[in-house]
């Protein structure tokens, strides 16, 4: 029997069992969608006939005897930035519903549709991608299913919101400086921005072509290795994803933490934030029986440098749509693009150099770590429409802050999973990042998994 | 000498000839305040010393 709460392995254990159909696993999440979204608001679009028909051709696969795929029967939906066919690719945006439909399924979606997934729908976010709250001025706001008058995150809101609701057990968002990670921890859940590179991108609407990575979210650290798994793989139509092979996480994902050196980052990630941001932090070292530290030196800095390769690329992106419908944009994301375009091109050029030397001071430091903990949000989710966060006694705008702990460590393009402290007593939730060296998403996951088997990280739906 | 004060105003007014953008008046204040915030956190990297060798991170392969 599966219920709403399900996790996406638990779903596709009992198609492939034979104890549900697919069809059963999509009428269950179309249910809750339309139960639960009118008031969360994190569909854009529901794709129940596609859905149904997907369903009903995987139950004549099992019926006809033949092999059902890995994640069989699993409803997702993903942030409306991926294209869907017949669709106009949204990205958050007004202007984007003058698109032609999207002629084909962006390349991540075909990959987990291949292995068994099933799409039900598409997700609101923040415009453009540029936001870290998971409001937005023509949709409304995604909200938080743990409190529905404050913000679920952005910018894969919706993402964050129909995971945490359980419309769907997994959703697929995307992360340039931390979209992912933030609705992850302001909602309870467990997010993955692996590597930069390593998940194809094309067929996705780009925000910042040298930051911009996919992953997924859920509610089990099973199901984000998975989908992960079932999503890897080169691809020449996305320049910058590595041609490499797949390197599945899934087997290695019981190993434990033997033998793994993890340490609790320090400097910039401990000099802010409030206090339940570090107390979850120092709840994981404990479980993983450190008490080391390390610095990521000048992390400040390189946060710093991609949040002017975001304003200055990302503006670009939008330039003569910032000319000919300005009007059209969320203000918000307008007043922003507009100030991007006049940066300097050598912020943006020294931006790059600078991150490019913070890459290889950060790769020093793995030589002698494997894994680094740090907080995923500086606070839990803020009130919708709150403008201002004061954190150690200072005020700060709550849209580019909600990403303080996230930008340093994207900025390089490091794996991470954000995990979801288990002692919440029920108060709002709020997340870690394990962090790894480049490629090793494996190690994360490992440890994620430790965290969650040992009851320290937990995500339920609500 | 001491270092002129960043203008924000000024830099946005001369920016927005020279790409030609068109701003309508109530969006100005909005767009000098995020330009003002970049100037601020761009100070912190800018200040940072590289070695000449440091190539910037993106990559072209012809």
């Amino acid at each position: 029997m599966i219920t709403w709460q399900s996790t996406g392995a638990e779903i596709a254990a009992a198609v492939r069992d034979g104890k549900i159909s697919a069809t059963e696993a999509v009428r269950v999440s179309l249910d809750r969608i339309e139960h639960t979204n009118p008031a969360l608001n994190a569909f854009t679009a529901v794709t129940s006939e596609r859905a149904r028909a997907k369903a009903a051709a995987i139950d004549r696969m099992r019926d006809e005897g033949r092999p059902l795929g890995p994640l069989a029967g699993m409803p997702f939906a993903v942030k409306n930035l991926f294209d869907i066919a017949g669709l106009s690719t949204l990205a958050g945006s007004k202007i984007n519903r003058d698109r032609k439909p999207a002629a084909a399924d962006a390349t991540l979606v075909q990959r987990l549709e291949a292995a068994g997934a099933i799409l039900v729908g598409a997700l609101n976010m923040g415009e453009y991608a540029y936001d870290f709250t998971g409001e937005n001025v023509h949709y409304g706001p995604s909200r938080n299913p743990h409190d529905p008058t404050r913000m679920s995150g952005g910018s894969s809101g919706g993402s964050g919101t129909a995971v945490a609701a359980g419309m769907v057990p997994l959703a697929l968002g995307s992360d340039t400086n931390g979209s992912i990670r933030v609705p992850s921890s302001l909602c309870g859940l467990f997010g993955l921005k692996p590597t930069f590179g390593r998940l194809t991108r094309h067929g996705s609407f780009p925000f910042v072509a040298d930051l911009d990575h996919l992953g997924p979210m859920a509610r089990s650290v099973a199901d984000l290795a998975l989908s992960y798994d079932a999503m890897q793989g080169p691809d020449a139509a996305d320049r910058w994803c590595a041609q490499k092979p797949s390197e599945p996480a899934l087997p290695s994902l019981e190993a434990g933490i033997d033998g793994l050196r993890i340490a609790v980052a320090d400097d910039y990630f401990a000099a802010t934030g409030e206090a339940e941001a570090h107390a979850a932090v120092a709840a994981f070292a404990k479980a993983l029986g450190t008490d080391r530290h390390v610095t990521l030196p000048e992390a400040g800095r390189g946060r710093a440098a991609a949040y002017v390769i975001t304003a200055s690329e990302g503006a670009n992106l939008h330039r003569e749509r910032l000319k000919t419908r300005a009007g059209d944009f969320d203000p918000a994301t307008r007043d922003r693009f507009f100030a991007g375009l006049m940066l300097p091109a050598d912020w943006l050029v020294q931006a790059h150099r600078f991150r490019a030397w913070y890459r290889a001071r950060v790769a020093e430091v793995f030589r002698d770590v494997d894994i680094i903990l740090a907080p995923a949000t500086p606070c839990t989710a803020p009130k919708l429409g709150q403008v201002m966060i004061t954190l150690n006694g200072v005020e700060m705008p709550v849209r580019a802050n909600l990403g303080l702990f996230t930008q340093p460590v994207s900025a390089i393009g490091l794996p991470v999973v954000a995990a979801p402290w288990a002692e919440r007593d029920g108060k709002l939730p709020i997340g870690v990042q394990v962090i790894a060296a480049p490629w090793r998403e494996d190690l994360a996951l490992r440890v994620a998994r430790h965290l969650e088997k040992t009851g320290i990280a937990a995500s339920k739906a609500v | 000498m001491n270092k002129p004060p960043f203008d924000a105003g000024a830099h946005m007014m001369a920016a927005a000839g020279m790409l030609g953008l068109e701003l309508d008046d109530s969006w100005k204040p909005g767009i000098q305040d995020n330009l003002q915030r970049s100037w601020q956190i761009a100070q912190s990297f800018l200040s940072h010393p590289l070695p000449d060798e440091t190539e910037p991170a993106s990559r072209f392969e012809p």
